[in-house]
């Protein structure tokens, strides 16, 4: 029974930040999540401090992934990213960004939108909704197999699910460029 | 790059330099290009484009220049055919944005000149008239809001000093349109939408149909949901053809927006259809529902082209349509009567065409509904034939043997309907769709007109994207996807000759003649799509489902498009 | 002093004729007892221990499900109260309904019989303890599972049903459907284990004599709940399985994208969870036709008529699941079909209410009270039948479902059809099993309370239910004027809790301090009341011959058999049909191995949760544990 305590113990620490549900921000949060501090080119930057007080919850919570994942279904993404291996725009879980793989970078394309034909969605979502989205997309090209990331689509199967680390088995080499 | 463009450089520099050496001695007497001496067929240029995306126009040879408009962001060269080496006289490169290249990625870039002009579209809706001579700017006219996902579509088309253009955004849920621009100012004509109200599309008392003979005002509207005709697509699809007899513009318009068809139930009018307007006022004549509520969102996407033939023991000027649904339509192009229908490839999504309105029968295994995947829908996206957007991958039809070579695709579909939202400016389609299919999945194909059938084909492993070129010598020229550029006997289908270009073609051939006499064919390489390395295979939605189908299409070791002009020594 | 002068004595083949009487019961116990301490705690495969361990469980659960419930009146008492975010709730609401369906409901009345049934039988332990004790293992670990992962905010939140696509990988975010999906896999485990061990133990191992028309209607209500549980538990294995394989590897058998279909879980579903209803309610069967003879003072009327229905009922159970599945389009040919055979099976059920009622009416009832709940149980089963014939008919179920109409509907049915007799069945067992009585007096105020308590709490969910409130709501609006009837319901609830509480009460009480109980203390006729209270390690120190359907009313000394081993666990094997002795047959001793493999087997599920390469590595404990369980041993084992 001790094995299986320290087992639960250890469970309980990761479950607590992945199971938890918050199902919306109050305002004041949802206002202090948009403060990111971008570098000059507007690729990487500072999270917003708030981020951390809440613990990520847009990492690893399965929750706010998921809502990603119906996001980015709802907000067209796959018009140009088809389920995530691109169309008009670039594939998402080749693990190449172009414009930053961490979550200031992503959450400035979604929000300010990119030259080359990425909308802002900054007046379409809330903050909230653009870290779900960030969250979901990164999980999408990951590397590494995630508890917290969605499985198989309920749809026409495409492509590896998102908590398998999609990108890990990206089986071609991308030219650098 | 820098090096790619080096070395392309270098790869013109010593060709001009051979084409110096050896111009002289063959101005004598040029030789005629047909079959005998197609094997003898050089590379007598190899221009990169400097773009990577879908180099999908088709270069235009006016006197002793030779006129070619890369993928966006757009440049104009004007390369001097009559000096040494091929220098260019001009390059001309217009304003460009970013947020415009994912949108027009996939343009054709055709310029047309006419009366010492060249005229061309731009990625981000931009006319542009130029000084053929000079390169100089006569005027600069913006026609579609590249904002809202409108794009303008197809090469100009030059009738009696009027530049006519259609627009296209299908797949952003714009209302697609035809315009006409005064090819001396560029000031605007007359535009009308393919959907809409009857004031819009310009349908007025001197429209009649075959098919749809009960005049109800305002079918634009009726023959969909309440508003949903507002986001309905219908841009132009395959090529604007004029007819000089009835003096028309005829023209394919695109499918209807979204993709998932059961958020627009009816048929969508005036989607996925033929066309016919007057040139001068751009009223509509006459219409064909080829398509009606479209469920595979293929459109009248292929191939148009008038050809004069003997239709049943007359001599006639008829329309012949190779459609993205498989079939080819014989056309009057006076009333839009369909003479006859065959289907040129496997199809499965339909069983027919029916004589009595000339739309296809449904195959209800093939029908799609929301959240259910329909497997083995044949054609598959884009259609039997044609690139997926109007004046790419025409076919063409040479009198002397009667045939209408076709550049066929063989690929087949899964379809999934999903749920669509419409947000402005952003992709309006709402499907997943995937690709099947195992070679040969595109063919050349030969059709018979006047008996309906194939007279030969020559299969490829993969679709063809491009179109064909027949030359009265008797020769049929066509790229394919993993880059080889081939010409055949029209008449048998021997492949006389072929060239490896590097990377997949889905232009249009042309021909003309060189200063010297001697017989030029030239074509773009470089084909976008899955070529591009932004695409990841796995999945298998992506790249409209290329990524399935055409798994195993190696991507070109260089992305860049070329140039390359082909002549006998 | 005896033990050295047994020590002497026993040598292999011994016989129980071989010693002198006076020394066979320490024999025995010495041969069948469990060692003290937490080694014996671990290793026992006595039938009465894990029983009682598997009913005392299975109560713990019930209370903690009573908490839920609790909680969930606490939060719709009123419009709009912010008590539990709708987050948690859908978590209690599910928790509630795995916990009392799959922890509670199953187990308890599979444990009633694990102990009842060898006494009844007149055996001596039941057949495969050592799967008993396994059984027992894995339902504690697949209980603890479910709620250490509700502590952990990670409680499924899909009901207790799990419907796809909202259990599966799209729609059920995180790991909060694998663990109700694993919970499923070990209370199923453990169900069909005492499943076999009952059929066996009921078709081999019953005392001489006690020919198939001699077998307590107990002891017949589980052998048909034994082989519905054999029957429908694979279904939803197959369910829950696909569902994990679906949610974890990504196939596709609830993906109508891609050839899986989503009602195929609605069937799997059902045609388990239907015949589950008689899972919980044949025991509950059996429990009644065990009290009513004995407190009616005569022999049961229409005993065939009884087994008969027994065994139609578990055929019918298996054909009318598609009733739960009426609003999702199915074709009405096969509505009706289903319409018809849910109104069949009152048929049976009707036979079963007039023997009971014929019984008391012929006898001379003793109210005490476990026959006062059996009473209790004739009112509610009655009202919840009737509103489950209502259901039964499409039209009227197309308005009511999902609405409290149904809940009022299945509380009726279970609680009135099951735990009420199962509570009477504490009562009246429960001096055998402690050797102690429970209150007479406290027993009647429970009864009053919880009878009165729960019809005042599910009555008026019909009329919500007519009203059109949803089940499965967190909250409503103020205007649409449900508050005060919920009101009341919650107001209902706790009478309802209190006579639970006082009921948990007396039975602590009972244990430490109850009037010491005779062996027999109702006067009752079957095997169970011929040894002692509580029975001893051994249950009988020779097994009885048995020559009547009620063999302690009608043999003033009941005859034995002589013959078995003592120096081992032996017992005897009849024939099916005429329970003719057949064979001497050993019984396993303790054993630590079958906890092990429940460990390990336990590590598997529980890791496979979280990544499917734990099927891989966690089989090669298993395979050691299972490889230690399975040891051959030089003992001969069967002896004709």
């Amino acid at each position: 029974m001790i094995e299986r305590c320290v087992l639960f113990a250890v469970l309980s620490l990761t479950a607590c930040k992945r199971e938890m549900r918050d199902l919306r921000s109050d305002p004041p949060e949802a206002a202090a999540l948009d403060q990111v501090r971008p570098m000059e080119n507007r690729i990487g930057g500072a999270a917003p401090r708030i981020m951390y007080a809440l613990g990520q919850p847009y990492e690893g919570n399965a929750y706010q992934l998921n809502q990603g994942k119906r996001l980015y279904d709802w907000f067209g993404c796959k018009g140009c990213h088809a389920q995530g291996g691109g169309v008009i725009g670039p594939a998402l879980m080749d693990g190449w960004w172009r414009y930053g793989s961490d979550p200031v970078s992503i959450y400035l394309s979604l929000r300010d939108g990119r030259p080359n034909g990425m909308p802002a969605f900054g007046q379409r979502m809330t903050t909230d909704q653009m870290w779900q989205l960030t969250g979901y997309i990164r999980s999408l090209g990951s590397y590494r197999p995630s508890t917290a990331a969605p499985s198989r689509n309920d749809e026409m199967q495409a492509r590896p699910a998102e908590n398998r680390g999609p990108a890990a088995a990206a089986l071609i080499a991308r030219p650098s460029r | 790059m820098p090096r790619a463009v080096l070395r392309s450089t270098q790869i013109v520099l010593l060709l001009g330099m051979v084409m110096a050496f050896a111009g002289p001695a063959a101005a004598a007497d040029p030789p005629a290009l047909d079959a005998a001496s197609a094997p003898r067929l050089r590379a007598i240029m190899a221009l990169p484009t400097e773009r990577s995306g879908a180099n999908s126009g088709a270069v235009v040879a006016a006197g002793t220049t030779l006129f070619v408009v890369t993928p966006y962001p757009q440049r104009v060269k004007a390369i001097a055919l009559d000096r040494p080496g091929f220098p260019t006289r001009w390059s001309y490169t217009p304003p460009s944005t970013p947020e415009a290249t994912a949108l027009a990625a996939n343009m054709v870039t055709t310029p047309a000149v006419a009366d010492g002009r060249l005229l061309f579209v731009t990625g981000n809706g931009h006319a542009i008239a130029l000084d053929a001579q000079s390169g100089t700017v006569l005027w600069d006219t913006i026609q579609a809001d590249v904002s809202q996902g409108e794009m303008l579509a197809g090469p100009p088309l030059v009738v009696d000093g009027r530049v006519i253009l259609g627009s296209q955004g299908d797949d952003f849920g714009v209302r697609g349109a035809m315009l006409a621009l005064d090819a001396a100012s560029g000031r605007r004509l007359w535009r009308y939408t393919n959907v809409g109200p009857d004031a819009d599309v310009g349908i007025g008392g001197g429209f009649r149909s075959v098919a749809l003979p009960n005049a109800e005002p305002d079918r634009g509207l009726v023959t969909w949901p309440a508003g949903a005709w507002q986001q309905g697509g219908g841009g132009l699809s395959a090529g604007v053809v004029y007819d000089t007899q009835h003096e028309l513009l005829i023209h394919g318009t695109g499918h209807p927006a979204p993709w998932q068809p059961d958020v627009r139930q009816g048929d969508n009018l005036w989607t996925s259809g033929l066309f016919a307007r007057d040139v001068a006022t751009g009223q509509a004549r006459w219409f064909d529902p080829l398509n009606p509520h479209d469920l595979y969102a293929l459109g009248a996407g292929g191939s148009l082209l008038q050809a004069e033939l003997d239709w049943h023991g007359t001599r006639r000027t008829l329309l012949l349509h190779a459609s993205a649904n498989g079939y080819v339509y014989v056309i009057d192009p006076a009333d839009g009567r369909i003479l006859d229908a065959h289907a040129f490839v496997p199809v499965t999504a339909t069983t027919g065409i029916d004589p009595e309105t000339g739309t296809p029968q449904r195959n209800p295994a093939m029908d799609v509904s929301t959240n259910s995947t329909t497997r083995g829908i044949c054609p598959g996206w884009p259609g039997a034939t044609g690139g997926g957007v109007p004046g790419a991958g025409s076919a063409a039809f040479l009198p002397r043997t009667g045939l209408l070579y076709i550049p066929a695709s063989l690929l087949c579909m899964d379809f999934e309907p999903r749920q669509a939202n419409y947000l402005p400016g952003t992709p309006y389609t709402g499907a997943n769709l995937r690709t099947t299919g195992t070679p040969p999945r595109g063919a050349l194909i030969a059709w018979d007109v006047a008996v309906a059938r194939p007279a030969w084909r020559v299969e490829e492993a993969f679709p063809l994207r491009g179109g064909v070129l027949a030359t009265e010598g008797g020769l049929v020229f066509y790229g394919t996807l993993d880059g080889w550029f081939k010409a055949a006997d029209a008449g048998d289908g021997r492949v006389l000759w072929q060239f490896q270009t590097g990377a997949g073609i889905v232009s249009q051939p042309v021909a003309f003649t060189l200063p010297d006499g001697r017989a030029a064919v030239a074509v773009l390489s470089g084909a976008g799509g899955l070529a591009n390395p932004d695409i990841d295979r796995r999945d298998a939605t992506a790249a409209h489902g290329a990524a399935n189908g055409l798994r195993d299409l190696q991507p070109p070791t260089d992305p860049i498009g070329r140039l390359y002009v082909f002549a006998l020594p | 002093m005896s033990g050295s002068y047994l020590e002497q004595v026993v040598q292999p083949d011994t016989r129980d004729t071989d010693i002198p009487p006076r020394l066979l019961g320490p024999q025995l116990e010495r041969i069948w007892g469990t060692p003290r301490g937490l080694w014996g705690f671990l290793t026992t495969v006595d039938h009465k221990r894990i029983g009682q361990r598997y009913i005392v469980t299975a109560f713990i659960f019930l209370a903690m499900g009573g908490v839920l419930a609790l909680l969930m009146r606490l939060q719709l008492s009123g419009p709009e109260r912010r008590f539990i975010d709708p987050d948690r709730y859908n978590q209690i609401f599910t928790m509630h309904g795995t916990n009392m369906m799959f922890l509670f409901a199953v187990p308890v009345m599979e444990a009633v019989a694990v102990y009842i049934v060898p006494l009844m039988v007149g055996t001596r332990n039941i057949a495969f303890p050592r799967l008993n004790a396994f059984s027992y293992w894995m339902f504690l670990i697949g209980g603890l599972v479910l709620w250490v992962g509700f502590a952990l905010d990670m409680g499924p939140d899909v009901g207790w049903f799990a419907y796809v696509p909202l259990s599966g990988p799209q729609y059920g975010a995180g790991k909060r459907s694998d663990i109700w999906a694993q919970m499923i896999t070990f209370t199923e485990i453990a169900a069909l284990a005492v499943a076999v061990e009952l059929v066996v133990t009921i078709l081999k191992q019953r005392a001489p004599g006690m020919t198939l028309d001699r077998i307590p209607l107990f002891v017949w209500a589980m052998l048909v709940t034994a082989f519905a549980v054999i029957c429908a538990m694979p279904a939803i294995m197959i369910a829950s399985t696909s569902l994990i394989l679906d949610r974890l590897v990504g196939t596709h058998f609830f993906n109508p994208s891609e050839g899986g279909d989503v009602l195929l879980w609605q069937h799997l579903f059902w045609f388990f969870g239907h015949p589950e209803v008689y899972i919980i309610f044949l025991p509950a069967v059996g429990m009644i036709s065990s009290i009513i003879p004995t407190f009616a003072r005569r022999p049961i009327v229409g005993y065939l008529p009884l087994v008969l229905a027994l065994i139609a009922t578990g055929i019918l159970a298996f054909g009318l699941w598609v009733h739960h599945m009426f609003v999702t389009g199915l074709p009405r040919l096969g509505e009706s079909f289903f319409t018809a055979s849910s109104m069949a099976i009152a048929v049976p059920n009707g036979i079963q209410i007039f023997c009971w009622l014929a019984t008391l009416v012929l006898g001379r009832p003793v109210l005490k009270t476990p026959m006062l709940f059996i009473l209790a149980f004739f009112f509610t089963f009655v009202i919840g039948g009737l509103s489950g014939v209502m259901v039964a008919s499409v039209p009227f179920d197309t308005q009511v479902h999902d609405t409290y109409f149904v809940v009022a509907h299945f509380h009726y049915v279970l609680i009135g059809g099951a735990v009420f007799p199962l509570m009477g069945a504490v009562y009246y067992w429960f001096p055998k099993i402690t050797g102690r009585m429970m209150s007479e007096r406290i027993g009647r105020w429970v009864v009053g309370l919880v009878v009165v308590g729960f019809n005042l709490t599910f009555f008026p969910m019909h009329i919500l239910g007519l009203q059109g409130m949803p089940r499965r709501i967190y909250t409503y609006q103020p205007e649409l004027g449900w508050g005060p009837l919920n009101l009341f319901v919650s107001l209902s609830g706790c009478i309802l809790a209190a006579g639970f509480v006082l009921f948990f009460f007396d039975v602590v009480r009972s244990m430490r301090s109850g009037a010491p109980a005779s062996d027999n203390p109702w006067q009752a006729a079957t095997l169970e009341w011929a040894t002692s209270s509580p029975p001893p390690s051994y249950n009988f120190s020779r097994i009885p011959v048995v020559t009547s359907a009620n063999p302690l009313w009608d043999a003033t000394i009941l005859p034995a058999t002589r013959g078995l081993r003592v120096e081992r666990r032996e017992l005897l094997v009849t024939t099916v049909v005429d329970a003719e002795p057949q064979a001497r047959e050993s019984s396993p001793s303790d054993s630590i191995w079958p906890f092990w493999a429940a460990v390990t087997t336990s590590v598997l599920l529980v890791s496979s949760i979280f990544t499917p390469w734990a099927v891989v590595w966690g089989a090669i404990p298993v395979t050691f544990a299972l490889i230690g369980w399975f040891w051959p041993k030089s003992t001969p084992e069967d002896l004709a």
